[in-house]
């Protein structure tokens, strides 16, 4: 096996953790707070969005990178795109705190079904976000 | 709380096994077979993501700290 495809195997192994980290340690918390934290992690990523093409022309514009720079400029773009997510979410789900102070009660059969749903699609903008350097490695397989 | 701790210590045991298991052959290669047929800043990328991502992870699945039951008023509380 190349080292391109066992990164895939290794991409693909760590999605199936987070996937289970996120129904074992997030269904316990009730359909509220799961739908509150993945409310929460997609409008950071909406909010991200434009900052981070905004970040990528302004860094291109600034480095004027030549061909042997792509991979310093993926690092920074990629990095970029992660802090400025996760500053978003740290924020947005504090305010979410905040204004949210007690969970809302709904029928327990209602909660446990809810709950498992949103803690099932908790990872989602996590994977969203590592779609560049799946391509990438992707990239690298193909030209094996 | 116990077993919180205890699912996610098999969580990520199960893990490092699963990621030990398939990336055994290139680390038996040593570094320079792990990253044969790929620059080396692939590999190095790769890891920063997944570093990235376990930061995600570990600020998404925080416990929250929301009661159960609303905050008693002022106004009950004094009555």
């Amino acid at each position: 096996m190349g080292a391109p495809k066992i990164l895939i195997t290794i991409h693909t192994v760590g999605g199936v953790f987070v996937w289970l980290w996120f129904m074992g340690s997030c269904t316990k918390e009730g359909m509220w707070n799961n739908a509150l934290t993945l409310l929460d992690a997609w409008m950071a990523a909406f909010f991200t969005f434009p900052l981070w093409l905004a970040g990528t022309f302004i860094t291109i514009s600034m480095l004027k990178p030549g061909p042997d720079d792509f991979y310093t400029l993926f690092a920074i773009v990629m990095c970029m795109g992660w802090i400025l997510y996760l500053v978003s979410f740290v924020i947005i789900h504090a305010i979410t705190d905040y204004l949210s102070q007690t969970k809302v009660a709904f029928h327990p059969i209602a909660d446990k079904i809810g709950a498992v749903l949103f803690a099932w699609s908790l990872a989602s903008p996590l994977g969203i976000f590592s779609w560049p350097i799946l391509i990438l490695v992707m990239l690298a397989a193909a030209g094996q | 709380m116990k077993a919180r701790c205890m699912s996610r210590l098999s969580f990520s045991a199960l893990a490092a096994a699963s990621i030990f298991l398939f990336a055994r052959p290139a680390f038996a290669q040593g570094l320079p077979g792990a990253t044969e047929g790929m620059p080396w800043q692939v590999a190095a990328l790769f890891t920063v993501n997944w570093v990235l991502v376990a930061a995600g992870v570990a600020m998404m699945s925080r416990p929250s700290k929301r009661s159960e039951k609303p905050k008693k008023s002022i106004d009950e509380e004094s009555a």
